[in-house]
């Protein structure tokens, strides 16, 4: 029996209450501390001071550009290396796909695990750089590339393509069992050669789930704390720690600095939405 | 068709039940008042209303050591003594400051910590916004007994009032490998030439970190010819001039860091990691006994040896506090009594369980227990007391450390 959108949307109450209730509030409470309300300092008063500080600060700005910089370039590299992934999976035959299964490992890994993982492969004392070593690669450890501490975030980009390539894979994965194989077959037949067969068969197939997967790996680096925290740098640093470090770490009449700061985020994340539908596109013309 | 009706009712009634148990969990948050004051109480009817119950103690978890002498020391012989029940919360001060905040906000009359492990800015905060309980130090039999008022009055240059009890006194050592460096520099002008010898082998924690904070005040210190100018109050004509000498001197160094002075570890755990590795010469820490507890656990290597460069060796006090909103203030009376018996504090003096220094006055003291004290063993590389106090400097009040952390951030940092 199909239901009324009005039992539908009561049935959805219990999820949509508490999650946008507590959501809501929580941003509310943000910005309200922005502006200095709900402060615990008596005599506080309310003003645009913290705004003002947030947009005459160029530490603030390039953590801003910093954290996007790194959101966007780790969500592109996890979005075509997963594409890449799931496609060859799926060309595998039966028994070695299930091996490839495998390929989800970094998903059930913890954030703090992989960035672990990172320092572990990519340091300068890592498996990756003794590798280069026996190999004759590089003479000793500062031949291998400081990718960790280098002063540009490469470390934590690493760590989050490691961890996200996976994620793209699954979502690929679904979207490439509803893939007719008689569209490849046929291409296939009419001469079209492998990479035609991926890019004008495949890639637009698996374009709506490649563009939410963006979207959603870029918001989640954007605003992510552990990686960061766990193996950034100090300087560039991403917006997550700046407001960390200054809610948590200094006086607390800059608390609505950081207020504000998450306020940008959050107006970051938002405008991200509806900027990545447009230019990316959501539909598939394909279809 | 019943079962889509029965679905229909069985919904309702959920969210009847949800909106119930929110409404309560509201309610439940200001419901409640006090019915015990301790104020008032005996020290024996204080004890009366504790035995039994559960007291939550808040205190920084960072350190195992730290963690496995409360539990499997401290919490047993509290239970035994006075029956108390202890549960260890690990929390980093600024957390539980913040938390109580929040709380204080929501009006919430009852919290969910009774006891606070805290001392200078954390105290300083917490006190002006009226988050603490007391004052009650002068209730608490061993603090009568054992303890110079007069040692606990101040906490980093801020009257203490009653509303913190001391718990233990930290100093600020430097560590190095004697099997790699012979002679470890003996002030901060032999400091400075050893970092500009050897690039690339000395940084320090990023602050505000506790342990690289302090650093900086060693460091302003030095570049202001000492800490005495800066002890009494706060004036920001004498933070800016002495800032900006800081500031020269840490520009001097930085190309010379770890890693050319572009980063600096995150904290003082990562830079026990950088140590550990041999990344970097030499590490700190404002625990006396931290290289030899190192060396107990195998993480440092036996040569690695304690040194105080001169007139460096930072100390202060770390007390114990009670919040506003404690639900058992008189389990948290007898658990801050309890931190203060001898016992207690041997034992977190012995460096296999902490090191940490004693707050008692050794004159006050039977001969017996100050025999106890004398003859602890500190461990292979720990400084003996006589060398602390001959380096030692006091810390100044709490306003210049924030002052010279957020020069720290403008200058150097965002350079």
């Amino acid at each position: 029996m199909p239901y009324s959108r009005r039992s539908s949307l009561l049935r959805l109450l219990p999820l949509v209450l508490p999650v946008g209730g507590l959501f809501l509030a929580g941003a509310m409470a943000t910005f309200a501390q922005s502006f200095g309300a709900l402060s615990p300092l008596p005599g506080a008063k309310i003003s645009w001071d913290a705004w003002k500080t947030l947009f005459s600060n160029n530490w603030i700005l390039s953590s801003v550009l910093f954290s996007l910089a790194i959101a966007l370039s780790s969500a592109t590299l996890s979005v075509i290396l997963g594409t890449i992934l799931a496609w060859r999976i799926h060309q595998l035959p039966g028994p070695w796909r299930s091996i490839a299964m495998t390929y989800k490992i970094p998903l059930i890994l913890p954030h703090l695990t992989v960035a672990y993982l990172t320092v572990l492969l990519f340091g300068q004392s890592g498996v990756l750089s003794s590798w280069a070593a026996k190999l004759g690669w590089i003479q000793e450890i500062p031949d291998f590339p400081n990718l960790l501490y280098g002063g540009y975030g490469i470390g934590v980009a690493l760590a989050y393509v490691m961890k996200e390539t996976s994620f793209v894979a699954l979502m690929a994965s679904g979207m490439l069992l509803k893939l007719d194989d008689r569209f490849v077959l046929s291409a296939r037949m009419l001469g079209a050669s492998r990479f035609a067969v991926f890019r004008d068969i495949v890639l637009p197939h698996l374009r709506p789930v490649l563009v939410s997967s963006f979207l959603i790996l870029t918001l989640y680096a954007l605003g992510g704390f552990e990686i960061p925290w766990l193996i950034g740098e100090s300087r560039p640093q991403m917006l997550s720690i700046t407001a960390y470090d200054i809610y948590f770490r200094h006086d607390l009449s800059r608390r609505p600095e950081a207020a504000a700061l998450l306020g940008l985020l959050m107006i970051l994340s938002t405008l991200l939405i509806p900027l990545t539908f447009v230019l990316l596109g959501k539909k598939t013309s394909h279809e | 068709m019943t079962i889509h009706a029965n679905t229909r009712y069985s919904f309702h009634f959920l969210s009847i039940v949800i909106l119930l148990s929110l409404m309560t969990g509201v309610l439940g948050a200001t419901g409640t008042s006090e019915i015990l004051n301790p104020h008032t109480m005996s020290w024996q009817e204080i004890q009366e209303a504790a035995s039994g119950t559960e007291v939550r103690f808040a205190m920084w978890g960072g350190s195992a050591e730290i963690n496995a002498w409360i539990d499997s020391l401290v919490a047993p012989a509290l239970e035994e003594e006075t029956g108390v029940i202890l549960r260890r919360i690990p929390m980093d001060a600024p957390v539980f400051v913040n938390k109580l905040l929040t709380e204080k906000q929501a009006g919430r009359t009852e919290g969910t910590i009774d006891l606070l492990w805290i001392n200078g800015e954390n105290f300083k905060n917490a006190k002006e916004a009226g988050l603490l309980w007391g004052p009650y130090t002068e209730k608490l039999p061993h603090f009568n007994q054992y303890v110079d008022p007069s040692t606990a009055s101040t906490d980093f240059g801020y009257p203490t009032e009653g509303y913190e009890a001391p718990y233990g006194k930290a100093w600020y050592i430097f560590e190095y490998d004697s099997a790699k460096i012979s002679a470890p520099p003996a002030d901060f002008d032999a400091l400075t030439r050893w970092i500009k010898d050897n690039p690339g082998q000395f940084t320090y924690p990023q602050p505000p970190d506790f342990t690289g904070s302090a650093f900086l005040r060693l460091a302003f210190y030095y570049a202001n010819g000492g800490y005495e100018p800066f002890l009494e109050g706060f004036s920001e004509e004498k933070a800016q001039a002495g800032v900006q000498k800081l500031v020269a001197w840490l520009e001097e160094i930085e190309p010379y860091l770890w890693q050319e002075g572009r980063t600096y570890p995150r904290d003082s755990a990562a830079m026990d990691a950088l140590f550990e590795r041999g990344e970097v010469a030499f590490n700190m820490s404002y625990n006396v006994s931290h290289a030899s507890n190192k060396i107990a656990t195998g993480q440092y290597p036996p040569s690695v040896r304690s040194f105080a460069p001169a007139k460096s060796a930072l100390y202060n006090l770390h007390f114990t506090a009670i919040p506003f909103n404690a639900p058992n203030k008189a389990a948290a009376l007898v658990l801050s009594n309890h931190l203060l018996s001898p016992a207690m504090q041997l034992s977190k003096n012995n460096p296999a369980n902490w090191g940490d220094l004693t707050v008692l006055d050794p004159s006050k003291l039977t001969p017996q227990d100050a025999k106890l004290f004398a003859s602890l063993d500190l461990g292979p590389a720990t400084l003996s007391l006589a060398v602390l106090a001959k380096e030692g400097v006091p810390e100044i009040p709490a306003s210049y450390i924030e002052y010279i952390e957020s020069a720290w951030e403008e200058e150097i940092l965002r350079k």
